[in-house]
């Protein structure tokens, strides 16, 4: 009997010692926190959560069982941008996923080691989060947003939609986002005929509506929302308030059009968190963040809202129309 | 032996194993060198389409866009207008998405329209071109495709330009993103570890899975296969070495219009995994082949050394103890000798253990029985602790045991009782034996067994009864049978008060051995008898305390009454003296009357309802003091035979024959006695008549709890009587101060007074100056016609008793109204039956307000208490009636402030908005700046960067607090009310307040209260109240200490802070909590401030509903003290 148990013991360990060679020792699942400047709830945030898990998703991470991810969000609030930027690091994760200007400025205050890769960011060398967009050269890299050029772009699509515009407002949080003042400068003066761009404090709905309220009578006004946690949380009310003082309005945010707003123009939001997902992935599997140079948007959606256009009487030139992503109807 | 197995083991597995092996191994190799050829060619195939394939794509997209541009070319399009040409741009942005920018110059190389995705389209920039390389080989070669660059130092692009046709064409300028050949080159996979690239013409690295390598500009010319792929040769290096120094298997496509080549590499390690499987699995088959020699070896080396093992296997057996063991072995040689020889010699050992075993056996007989005996004392005893309470079963099996262990064949326990012995237990006896005995029960003397074993104390054994002279049982012992008989007194404390006796039916002395037995058996029955004699005693004494406890607590249950209590008492006494009825009489000082009666039937008790003790009976010597009186037979009584019917009754109809009485005394004092009678003469012991004693003491107490109960009962209706009249003054107190509502406070005092001076009813009336006559304001009591009338009424200020009562300032009272001065009221009310009234007049100062009066329909006259209770509701009257007009008064001009006062408060609000939106800003920049995040500041430029900030926080500090004042003027601050620690607060305010008290060298110090409960309240905004008070104590202290106490007590907090500052003069003392207001003086305009900040605390003190003071002396210091509810709710806006 002996001899045909050892028999079996040897044909059963040369089976299965191939098997145990290739078993890949078992290692701990990475965490990914992610803190984003929108609210979980909402069209905006929604569709940026469904873009990052498609990118991750793409590079086969299985979120529960190749990696976990730490959601937070924050809804443009400072204060609990200050908390998540703690409760995040407290989790030691392996990298973090930032949205937005003021998520990264916190998180640059306060750590310098945990890998970051920011999204949407605005002017990411002047506020110090890189050393050059090619070779960051710190713990932080990531996807910027928009820069100077792109205001005057809103201008033209703004004046270019409604002819009649003298001045247009810029409205922004000038406590969290003053660097907006860096970028007006940047773009330098209207040219001539060019209506000229007025930065205006938006920090309260009360305070958006107090402005509009002053735009609406000078009749002539055109509206500017670009990227900031605040506003983005208040897009639908932002675009109901415009038409109710029959403003023209431009963002950033495709969500502004979709939501009323007249148009909208700016990167592509979701191709951008698809993007960031890459970049995730390369640091999960050992790449430094100082290596990943800084990269730039590069699909830009224009969306026109003709029944906006139309409850305002604006006559939109085939010139605005030919350049459309998407035209709602 | 063993080393001829090895030797033969060694020799045959060698030669198996060997020539296996030989075989395999030249097999594998060969197999190997032909797999690596064939791999290596089909990967390089594989890699060099995969190259191909993704050169293809590349030159797609770059053709893709030189077509899409290329029609802008076209001679007639450089002639549409050039609002035409720029939407066919923006148009071609919209198609094709990797184009950033467009650009047209004209045949001068000048901008004539520029289109962008990132900037302002400009339309006739007119920029000269002229000398770019994009316009000149443009011009030259029709198309020009420029160097790979980096936009924002990160974005590869090319620029594109291609020339158009006809004389004098201008040339269009496309700016190409590039990053989709990055995402061109890092989606192609090879493999797990396998990559692609692309190099420009000049060798350079354009696109790379890891960009950092491409924005470096990492040239790769150094490379064999990328100088080979350049120089053309068409001769590939297909093993070389990459960036990173490691073997890779490497394969290149050429796109021969922009000069690029894709290179797709995959390290050798990964590529030839199957190659290293191949030779994984030629060892393996090696292995197995060895595996197999072995076994063949193992194989021939068993069947040699068979037989010898057997051999050496029984011999092991047989050794071990298995005797019955013979080997088998039928080899025929000398091995199967040995076997022979074995199995005879294992026959004779067999031999020699059966003699042994038998002698073993005899000795366990003995020992069994020595275990049967004990075993069955054990079984004895398991019965005794078993049934303990069931003595006649215990004693049974005591004798049972017994007698069967000593082969006796009757068995018997004997008792001592009184003078006679009775059987306890028995076994083996016939029921004529034991009527026998019953009819001549032994008696103590030497006659029987039983008899002579208590008499002599110890062990008596009769051999036989028939032949002992003495014993004088003869016919008993024929009836049984018995002769040889044995007796073991039970000794109880050295005193024999039984005996344990055995007997056989034939003459046969019992052994020492059995005697010693029945003595241990004797002990036992003693255990057991007395076991059951304690367990009875004990639970009597327990059934009569659990009496008394059941009487103490019907006395708990039912306080005030008594009848239960005595029921209870004289059920218990029946049932625990053994009576059949018995009586509870109270004495009243004369008689006794009955209280209780038990066991005797209710229409029955009536004959002794009443009961005059008779002189000289048992009754009259309670009545003298005898505590107990017991009498043996009442028919031995003169009571009896004085014939009284009851008496008599007693004896003849209810059989009273012995009875005991026991008094019920407090203190001396006789309040009753308690009697029970049996119907037998048996007199009652005295654990009884203590007992009985017990009973009536608690009846005692029963008795002195009603009487103090009752006594209670009446303070406590004396009591609530003066409560009531108490709380109507202070509910008229209180609703002349807790209401402004006139009507309420007046309906209430003509209400309460009606109800105090227990009239039947009340009326108000209210005085007109400028008429001089009192109408009906409010009644009480009238019924709808009275009140009608009475409300038509006028009462002149003279010729009535209200005018009487007015003009006195007094009340005026009477019994008989008909004495009164005659008027229309007066007759009314006579009319409705009054007789009896009471005038009390409302004066406030010198003013006749009205008047109440209370009308009683019988003519009993008011008591002066109620007088002077009606004096003070009128005053208190006459006060709300004063109240209420200058309430009235007030509100009128509150309403007209505040309207004045929330303008005022919207325009502020308005105001500091429009002000901090600019602010704001400002100190957002300030802050950035003074971070460095726009770059590092001078020493100097930092110092005026501090300036502005700390300028303009204060500044944003005095537009929050005029917008909070304003917000709480409009009634629009509201609390967050939550749960706060005091302590957290102080430390709060010290930690921000520390540097400043620093600075100015003061010391600042907090005491603490011990056990600071948690408080309820807006922190924030208390934290923002002590900030202010720490902060103004700092500011105006020059030298000194400031020192924050907090502590609780009684439900509130009191948070004080104390200065050693200039102290505040008494008159300025109110007005510093005004708006605006500070102390005006020159050392105050040096401190600045805005005035605003003790009004806002204040305010904010005051929504907690708390308050806060002011304590100063000049030139000693001040103290301000915020007292708040510990727990404080949202109060009204302040």
């Amino acid at each position: 009997m002996r001899r045909r148990e050892l028999i079996a013991a040897l044909l059963g360990a040369a089976a299965v010692w191939p098997l145990a060679a290739q078993a890949q020792q078992a290692q701990k699942t990475p965490l990914v926190g992610v803190l984003m400047i929108v609210a979980e709830h909402g069209p905006e945030g929604q569709a940026r959560l469904k873009a990052f898990r498609e990118g991750l998703a793409a590079l086969g991470w299985v979120e529960g069982k190749n990696v976990r991810v730490e959601y937070r969000w924050s809804a443009g609030d400072a204060a609990l941008v200050e908390r998540y930027v703690s409760e995040l690091l407290a989790m030691k994760p392996d990298v973090i996923l930032a949205n937005g200007t003021p998520v990264i400025a916190a998180l640059k205050r306060t750590t310098k080691t945990v890998p970051i890769v920011g999204v949407l960011v605005t002017d990411p060398v002047r506020l110090g989060f890189v050393a050059n967009l090619a070779r960051p050269g710190g713990n932080i890299t990531g996807f910027s947003f928009i820069d100077s050029d792109l205001i005057g772009k809103w201008r033209q699509l703004l004046s270019e939609s409604a002819p009649d515009t003298k001045r247009t407002v810029l409205l922004f949080d000038p406590l969290i986002n003053p660097q907006y003042y860096d970028l007006l400068g940047d773009l330098g003066p209207p040219p001539s005929g060019a209506p000229e761009i007025a930065p205006t404090s938006a920090r309260t709905m009360a305070e958006v509506e107090g402005a509009l309220a002053t735009m609406g009578r000078s009749k002539e006004s055109g509206l500017i929302i670009p990227p900031d946690g605040f506003l983005v949380a208040h897009l639908k009310e932002i675009a109901a308030l415009a038409m109710q003082q029959r403003l023209p309005a431009i963002s950033v945010y495709r969500q502004f059009a979709l939501e009323g707003g007249l148009l909208s123009y700016g990167p592509d939001v979701a191709d951008i968190f698809r993007r960031a997902a890459a970049y995730i992935d390369r640091i999960l599997k050992g790449a430094r963040p100082a290596d990943l140079p800084v990269q730039q948007p590069t699909k830009f959606e224009l969306v026109i809202n003709l029944k906006t256009a139309k409850a305002l009487g604006l006559a939109l030139p085939p010139l605005l129309l030919a350049g459309a992503d998407e035209v709602i109807e | 032996m063993r080393r001829f197995r090895l030797s033969l083991f060694v020799k045959y597995a060698a030669l198996i194993v060997g020539l296996v092996i030989a075989v395999l191994v030249v097999n594998g190799g060969l197999d190997l060198w032909f797999t690596y050829q064939d791999t290596k060619q089909e990967l390089i195939g594989l890699q060099k389409e995969k190259a191909e394939a993704a050169a293809q794509r590349i030159e797609e997209f770059v053709t893709e866009i030189q077509q899409q541009v290329g029609w802008t070319t076209f001679a007639q399009w450089a002639l549409t207008p050039i609002e035409q040409r720029r939407y066919d741009y923006v148009r071609l942005l919209r198609q094709v998405p990797a184009i950033t920018e467009l650009v047209e110059l004209d045949g001068k190389g000048k901008e004539q329209l520029k289109v962008s995705r990132l900037a302002m389209d400009v339309v006739g920039g007119g920029a000269d071109h002229a000398q770019d390389a994009s316009f000149t080989e443009a011009l030259a070669k029709h198309v020009y495709f420029g160097p790979v660059y980096f936009r924002k130092e990160s974005e590869p692009y090319m620029t594109m330009a291609l020339a158009g046709s006809g004389r004098n064409a201008g040339v269009t300028v496309a700016e190409v993103n590039l990053k989709l050949i990055w995402d061109v080159v890092t989606a192609l996979k090879v493999g797990k570890e396998g990559y692609a690239y692309v190099v420009d013409r000049r060798g350079r690295l354009i696109a790379h899975p890891d960009i950092s390598l491409v924005l470096r500009d990492t040239d790769l010319r150094s490379l064999p296969q990328v100088a080979a792929a350049l120089a053309g040769s068409g001769e590939a290096v297909a093993l070389a070495r990459n960036l990173a120094g490691r073997r890779v298997l490497s394969a290149s496509a050429a796109i021969p219009d922009l000069g690029w080549h894709v290179f797709v590499e995959q390290p050798l390690a990964e590529a030839f995994t199957p190659l290293y499987a191949a030779a994984l699995r030629g060892a393996a088959i090696v292995l197995f082949g060895l595996l197999l020699a072995g076994l063949a070896g193992l194989f021939l080396s068993r069947r040699m050394i068979g037989p010898i093992r057997t051999l050496e296997a029984g011999a092991r057996r047989i050794g071990g103890g298995e005797l019955d063991h013979r080997l088998d072995i039928k080899t025929g040689d000398e091995l199967e000798e040995l076997a022979g020889q074995f199995n005879r010699m294992t026959e004779q050992l067999q031999e020699s253990y059966a003699g042994l075993e038998r002698k073993v056996e005899e000795r366990t007989r003995d020992l069994a029985e020595t275990l049967e005996q004990q075993t069955a004392t054990a079984d004895v005893l398991k019965v005794i602790s078993r049934s303990t309470f069931d003595l006649e079963r215990v004693l049974d099996t005591l004798v049972g045991t017994a007698t069967r262990l000593c082969a006796a064949d009757i068995g018997i326990i004997w008792r001592l009782e009184g003078d006679v012995f009775r059987p306890l237990g028995t076994h083996g006896a016939s029921a004529e034996l034991m009527h026998a005995f019953a009819q001549d029960l032994p008696r103590p003397g030497r006659e029987t067994l039983a008899s002579r074993t208590v008499q002599e104390g110890r062990i008596v054994h009769i051999v036989d009864v028939l032949a002992d002279p003495a014993y004088k049982y003869g016919e008993a012992a024929k009836l049984g049978g018995y002769r040889t008989a044995l007796g073991v007194p039970l000794v109880r404390e050295g005193v024999p008060f039984g005996a344990f006796s055995l007997a056989r039916k034939e003459v046969k002395p019992f052994t020492d051995k059995q005697i010693e037995l029945v003595a241990t058996f004797a002990d036992q029955a003693v255990i057991a008898i007395e076991n059951v004699r304690l367990i009875t005693e004990t639970r009597e004494a327990l059934e009569r305390q659990t009496a008394t406890a059941e009487v103490l607590q019907v006395i708990n249950t039912s306080p005030g009454e008594l009848t239960p209590v005595f029921d209870a008492v004289l059920e218990k006494a029946l049932r625990l003296c053994e009576a059949s009825f018995g009586h509870m009489f109270r004495y009243d000082g004369r008689s006794m009357r009955l209280a209780a009666s038990r066991g005797m039937p209710a229409e029955e008790v009536g004959w002794f309802r009443e009961w005059v003790p008779d002189k000289g009976s048992a009754m009259d010597e309670i009545v003298r003091g005898a505590q107990v009186a017991h009498i043996a037979d009442v028919i031995d009584t003169d009571a009896y035979r004085s014939g009284i019917e009851s008496r008599v009754k007693l004896v003849e109809v209810f059989g009273a024959r012995t009875a005991l009485w026991v008094a019920l005394r407090k203190d001396e004092a006789l309040l009753g006695v308690i009697v029970i009678y049996r119907r037998e003469v048996r007199a009652f012991t005295d654990k009884q008549i203590s007992l009985l004693q017990t009973f009536a003491d608690q009846a005692v107490i029963a008795i002195e709890n009603v009487r103090l109960l009752n006594e209670l009962r009446d303070r406590s209706a004396e009591l609530a009587r003066s409560v009531e009249e108490l709380k109507t003054l202070g509910e008229v107190g209180q609703a002349v101060s807790s209401t402004l509502d006139l009507e309420t406070v007046l309906t209430t005092v003509v209400t309460r007074a009606v109800e105090i001076a227990e009239a039947d009813s009340g009326t108000l009336f209210r005085y007109s100056r400028e008429r001089r006559e009192f109408r009906l304001y409010r009644a009480v009591g009238f019924d709808e016609t009275l009140l009608a009338e009475a409300r038509a009424i006028r009462i002149p200020l003279e010729h009535s008793t209200l005018g009487l009562a007015a003009t006195r300032r007094a009340p005026v009272e009477t019994t008989a109204l008909v004495e009164m001065p005659a008027n229309a009221m007066r007759d009314l009310m006579i009319k409705a039956g009054f007789h009896s009234t009471v005038v009390v007049p409302l004066v406030y100062g010198e003013r006749i307000l009205g008047g109440f009066t209370l009308q009683r329909r019988t003519g009993k006259a008011f008591p002066a208490n109620v007088l002077s209770l009606l004096q003070t509701l009128a005053n208190q009257s006459a006060m709300a009636i004063q109240n209420a007009r200058l309430f009235r008064e007030i509100q009128e001009q509150s309403r007209q402030l505040e309207l004045a006062s929330q303008h005022k408060s919207q325009f502020l609000a308005n105001m500091s908005h429009e002000l901090r939106t600019p602010l704001n800003a400002i100190l957002g920049y300030t802050e950035m700046m003074a971070d460095g995040l726009y770059g590092e500041l001078g020493e100097k430029a930092k110092g005026v960067l501090e300036r502005v900030q700390a300028n303009g926080r204060h500044l944003l500090g005095l537009i929050n607090d005029v917008l909070d004042l304003s917000k709480i003027e409009a009634g629009q601050l509201k609390l967050s009310i939550e749960d706060y620690s005091v302590p957290a607060v102080v430390q709060q305010v010290v930690s921000a307040t520390e540097s400043l008290a620093r600075n100015k060298s003061l010391e600042l110090t907090s005491t603490i209260g011990e056990a600071m409960p948690a408080g309820r309240g807006d922190e924030r905004r208390l934290t923002q109240v002590l900030l202010n008070l720490v902060g103004n104590a700092i500011k105006f202290t020059d030298k000194g200490s400031v020192s924050i106490r907090a502590l609780a007590a009684n439900g509130q907090f009191e948070i004080a802070v104390v200065d050693t500052g200039p102290g505040i003069k008494p008159e300025d003392c109110a007005r510093i909590f005004d708006e605006f207001q500070q102390v005006d003086d020159t050392n105050t305009r040096k401190k600045g401030g805005t005035g605003l900040g003790l009004a806002i605390s204040r305010r904010i003190v005051q929504m907690h509903g708390g308050r806060i003071e002011v304590d100063s002396t000049v030139g000693q210091g001040s103290t301000f003290r915020v007292i708040i509810p510990q727990r404080a709710e949202e109060t009204e806006a302040a």
